[in-house]
């Protein structure tokens, strides 16, 4: 993997299985919206010996006309939601702040687990990403010093502890240790 | 590339095979690492 510059990662990787499913997903979802991958595919993409049950993703808030219409390119492409089959209730849930998951049929995992931004600092991360190219095409991912601050000062599990170590260890010389204490700063104060 | 250095407990030494699978990640060929990983992932997925 190389930086093209400091916002874009060429990555010349084998492709998994869950990457082609999260590919699947991201070619119809941003049709309709902007995305940001945060989390642990983040870590994996990066190359963590691990797999993962889901992928979490912040989108952009679209109105409940658009959303429709991703939800129906979904349904007719495989997918499903697992919280409800009823548009209405899984946009309102969305709207009220709740992440719903959408899985292929007859599967749960892996599965999309996507949200809207509730606040601040989960908006920010649509001004604040990276574009990673790999062999199926271009992914957007949170920054990574976003990613090491949530998850060794917020998440604090060990998974999520171990993910930071790596993303850490991988980009030591990129890593901007400034930009990380800012954001433990204000997940201190926002959460 | 260093020794895996075993851990004081299960926390230490995980942490430490982290740490090693990193910088083996770093020092490797992306076709390298990403042949082993995807042994790894796809075998979850069947």
């Amino acid at each position: 993997m190389e930086f093209i510059d400091k916002d874009t990662i060429n990555l010349d990787k084998e492709i998994t299985k869950l990457d082609k499913f999260v590919f699947k997903f991201i070619n119809i979802l941003k049709k309709y919206t902007d995305y940001v991958i945060i989390s642990g595919y983040v870590a994996i993409l990066f190359g963590r010996a691990r797999s993962t049950e889901d992928i979490d993703i912040f989108i952009k808030k679209i109105d409940k006309n658009k959303f429709v219409e991703l939800y129906n390119d979904l349904i007719n492409n495989t997918f499903y939601c697992l919280n409800s089959s009823d548009i209405k209730e899984v946009y309102d849930y969305l709207i009220k702040g709740s992440a719903v998951r959408f899985a292929e049929k007859d599967k749960i995992i892996p599965n999309f687990e996507i949200k809207f931004p509730k606040d601040l600092l989960d908006e920010e991360t649509f001004d604040d990403f990276i574009t990673v190219i790999t062999k199926l095409g271009k992914l957007k991912i949170s920054s990574l010093e976003k990613q090491v601050a949530f998850k060794k000062y917020y998440l604090k599990s060990g998974k999520d502890l171990e993910d930071a170590e790596h993303i850490e260890v991988l980009f030591k010389e990129h890593l901007d240790k400034e930009k990380i204490f800012k954001y433990k700063k204000l997940l201190e104060e926002l959460r | 590339m260093n020794k895996l250095k075993p851990g004081k407990n299960n926390k230490e030494d995980r942490l430490n095979f982290v740490k090693y699978w990193a910088e083996y990640v770093k020092t490797h060929s992306d076709e390298d690492w990403s042949k082993q990983q995807k042994i790894l992932i796809d075998s979850q997925l069947e």
